[in-house]
């Protein structure tokens, strides 16, 4: 099968790849970019694991055809550090207990990042409304809402 | 009186006890919100082939023929595994409490009994999707 090349920027570094017709962004980045901190979960969008921003937008990599990403920017939990430091979501998260087995703690974190950049104020039931597109499976959502909204409120006010 | 060895974590903690009423942070926490944390599919060891089963599509049905000469040709397969080729299955639930009649086949043989019922296996390089043929 002929494979197509791609190019496109994964957390800031451009990247080139070559990729058979029908590769979804997951597959993508796990099997040929290396990047392993999507996750696949359910695999048909339902359970939000394998959320990744492409231009800063929400997107489940797992229903993305890789070809689409061309020349557009890709950002993955693997990015979200800034250099040796944890960002301030992760930050809250590890403070609030915001993980329990950490799947779906991937998807959650791009949720919320893509919530904060476009709204660094969010009310409770705009964190509930942005990561309601990811299932966590242990049911830990009350301690993620409260890592986002710390986060949010630069990690002193607890909702 | 219980004796308490206090040497065997001696590294991880000092030894006061006085851990009641302080928050503590989780062991895997770190790797949690890094993304670094490994699960099962995160591993990628040398030689790795994949697996994938044909499984029944009807809950209860004859089989008459296995065709798996279209997925013996398919690029990148290894191996199709039939059920002649593992005549015993060694790891029934009931030979794992070694109690009963040990009669369920890893792969059906001439029959299926239920709606996903393995039939057969096929190991490839990568885990592409593998052609089905199965004429019933």
């Amino acid at each position: 099968m002929a494979k197509t090349p791609l190019q496109f920027r994964h957390n800031g570094r451009d990247v080139a790849i070559f990729v058979d017709g029908g590769t979804n962004l997951l597959v993508a980045l796990r099997e040929l970019i290396g990047d392993m901190t999507p996750k696949f979960g359910c695999g048909q969008g339902g359970c939000g694991t394998c959320s990744v921003l492409i231009d800063g937008e929400l997107h489940l990599s797992c229903l993305t055809l890789a070809e689409t990403v061309a020349g557009r920017s890709v950002e993955t939990l693997d990015g979200l550090k800034e250099g040796p430091n944890l960002h301030p979501l992760q930050r809250a998260f590890a403070d609030n207990f915001a993980a329990q087995c950490g799947y779906c703690t991937p998807g959650m974190l791009m949720a919320a990042k893509a919530l904060l950049d476009r709204n660094p104020q969010p009310s409770r039931a705009e964190v509930v409304e942005a990561i309601s597109g990811n299932i966590c499976r242990c049911t830990g959502y009350e301690p993620i809402i409260n890592a986002v909204l710390a986060a949010a409120s630069g990690g002193r006010a607890r909702a | 009186m219980l004796e308490l060895r206090k040497d065997i974590f001696a590294d991880e903690r000092d030894d006061n006890l006085k851990e009641i009423g302080k928050g503590t942070q989780r062991q895997d926490m770190l790797g949690h919100v890094t993304g670094t944390s490994p699960y099962f599919d995160d591993h990628k060891l040398q030689g790795m082939l994949h697996l994938k089963v044909v499984r029944s599509a009807h809950p209860h049905a004859r089989l008459r023929r296995v065709d798996t000469s279209e997925a013996e040709r398919s690029q990148g397969v290894r191996r199709v595994i039939r059920a002649s080729d593992v005549p015993r299955n060694l790891n029934t639930l009931l030979s794992l409490i070694n109690f009963g009649k040990d009669d369920e086949p890893s792969l059906a043989v001439d029959k299926v009994r239920y709606k996903g019922e393995p039939i057969v296996a096929i190991v490839a390089d990568s885990r592409a999707r593998p052609t089905r043929r199965l004429p019933r």
